[in-house]
């Protein structure tokens, strides 16, 4: 296991059959492995994913390249209630501090759209332009409770909005986990309407999916899913973005084969980006959102600069 | 046999009435086409038939069913629409985006029946080599194909084409509109088209719908709509018609 604290993999499968079958779990080995590095791993795998599948489903639904957990204002929701919580001390269910401030925040810019809707038709346009409008105005806010907090309180907001998946308990990951595995199967389960829904509006009701109720409740659920690891990991953007559009290089653009391979392609491009971020300055650690962006970025480029008649127009 | 109904429909957007008081009814399986200055309405008509407008008044009905309490999965099992353009925002092949058209009636999975559909339509539209290439990347003619492929294989009672010849050159006109006649009749279907091109339709047509002033001008086989006088007052242009075995050939007189 790749670390400060170099570990065989032999050793790290000992720890894992301690940790299932029983033995020494007082060892220094045992708690690096099992206690630290373990939820690490796996909420960057789960978080990767999450954010991947909702990068997909809102790029497939709301027929945008652009569009992605970030552009959609989830993310800026969530760093907004984290500000709050943790420049300000304002809990809106107490006790609940920064997580439970972040996933409600994270929800507002999904809960305006589907306000407006009843209104006005939500277009994919629209939901979009909400959703940046949204994360304009979040980023300002939080910008502004910045310039007037102290030193110790911008150091933990800047940390929270570059992300991290350090600091992941178990029980942290229950939750992201249960979110993530019902969101993907629901997006998974949708994958020929999302298909559809890419081809327009008309198209698509004319081929049987009621395109704005369905938009909306794919909507809901992956600002769920997003909400939910957000909450837990800060800001890590780029992987919702980007993890589609290189999957849809190598895959193409049907859904049903994109969904889950973003997801995997997400997992391990953030499982891979902590590992670098624990490595490279060790011992100090690099934000892992500014590592996916450093290894995913170049990809992305050179796939672009390669496939750019195949893929975008 | 299947039934479309315009009851007192009457269609507009805020306080500007488009189509008013309309009363029509399909029901003979055939090739109609809908005919008519620009803005005059001609889409407007046919997107009430699928649902993808609202009237403001009056009902329109599929087999005695308003459209409008019906799903747009019930609906999609009778009604296919060709829209004129693809869409596509992402990368989808030629196969892709036709065999799309099987979703209102597959399943999860791709069966024989569904490629033998594709495979069909590929073959009657001339689009064997074009099958691997991403639709974005296909001429606007070539995409019309496309799109006339994808609502084939939804196998509908009721295929709805807006302008569905518009970038085709004159072989490809005529190839389609031939394929379309034939292809009502032999399955038993009622094609509508929204259409401008007067000699085409006059000699493809089982029926023309001619439609101007918020209203039905005209209905009726092509030599009793498409005379000279019907288009002098809905186009404003003068016209000669010649007939040939009962078929009206339209010479507009240009105005110098």
């Amino acid at each position: 296991m790749i670390g400060t604290y170099p570990i065989e993999p032999e050793d790290v499968w000992n720890q894992l059959m301690i940790a299932i079958f029983g033995g020494d779990r007082e060892s220094t080995i045992y708690h690096v492995v099992i206690e630290l590095r373990m939820p690490r791993i796996l909420g960057a795998i789960v978080c990767g994913f999450g954010l991947a599948i909702c990068g997909t489903a809102m790029q497939s639904m709301l027929k945008n390249p652009l569009a992605d957990p970030y552009t959609m204002g989830i993310s800026s929701g969530a760093g907004f209630g984290a500000a709050l919580a943790i420049l300000l001390g304002i809990e809106l269910i107490a006790g609940g501090g920064v997580v439970v401030n972040a996933f409600i925040f994270a929800i507002v810019p999904a809960a305006v759209i589907m306000f407006l809707s009843r209104f006005r038709q939500a277009t994919p346009t629209m939901m979009i332009l909400c959703g940046t409008a949204l994360m304009y105005l979040f980023n300002a806010i939080t910008q502004l409770f910045m310039l007037v907090a102290d030193p110790e309180s911008m150091s933990a907001v800047y940390t929270w909005m570059v992300g991290s998946v350090n600091g992941i308990t178990y029980s942290n990951l229950v939750i992201m986990v249960v979110v993530t595995v019902l969101g993907s199967i629901y997006v998974q389960i949708m994958a020929g309407q999302l298909n559809v829904m890419g081809l327009g509006d008309e198209s698509a009701k004319t081929m049987g999916v009621d395109v704005e109720r369905r938009r909306l409740i794919v909507m809901l659920v992956v600002t769920l899913v997003a909400a939910a690891v957000v909450s837990f990991t800060g800001i890590i953007g780029f992987v919702g973005l980007v993890a589609p559009h290189i999957v849809r290089t190598i895959l193409g653009s049907d859904n049903r084969y994109l969904i889950p391979a973003s997801g995997i392609f997400g997992a391990v491009l953030l499982m891979a980006s902590d590992v670098a971020a624990r490595t490279i300055v060790a011992p100090q650690m690099l934000p892992v959102g500014v590592v996916t962006a450093c290894l995913g970025g170049p990809l992305f480029m050179y796939l672009i600069l390669r496939n750019s008649r195949e893929a975008w127009t | 046999m299947t039934k479309v109904e315009f009851k007192d429909m009457s269609f507009g957007y805020d306080t500007k009435i488009i189509l008013d008081n309309i009363n029509l009814t399909f029901e003979e399986p055939g090739l109609v086409c809908v005919l008519g200055p620009n803005g005059v309405g001609k889409t407007t008509l046919v997107k009430c038939i699928n649902k993808l407008l609202v009237p403001k008044a009056g009902v329109v009905e599929l087999n005695g069913t308003d459209v409008h309490k019906m799903s747009f999965h019930e609906m999609a099992q009778h009604l296919a629409f060709v829209p004129n353009s693809s869409g596509n925002t992402f990368s989808m092949s030629v196969l892709e985006t036709i065999l799309m058209g099987r979703h209102p009636i597959a399943g999860w999975t791709t069966t024989d029946e569904d490629i033998e559909a594709v495979e069909q339509a590929i073959t009657i539209l001339g689009l064997g080599e074009f099958v691997s290439r991403d639709v974005r990347a296909l001429s606007a003619g070539q995409v019309q194909r496309v799109m006339i492929a994808r609502g084939l294989v939804q196998e509908p009672e009721v295929l709805i084409l807006d302008e569905p010849t518009s970038n085709l050159d004159v072989k490809y006109q005529m190839g389609v509109m031939k394929f379309l006649k034939s292809y009502a009749h032999d399955r038993g279907i009622i094609v509508i088209m929204v259409c401008h091109d007067l000699n085409i339709t006059a000699a493809y047509a089982d029926r023309v719908i001619l439609v101007y002033d918020k209203g039905i001008y005209a209905d009726g086989s092509a030599a009793e709509v498409l005379t000279a006088e019907n288009i002098e007052e809905v186009y404003d242009v003068k016209a000669k018609v010649f007939y040939e075995d009962g078929v009206p050939h339209i010479f507009l007189v240009p105005e110098y």
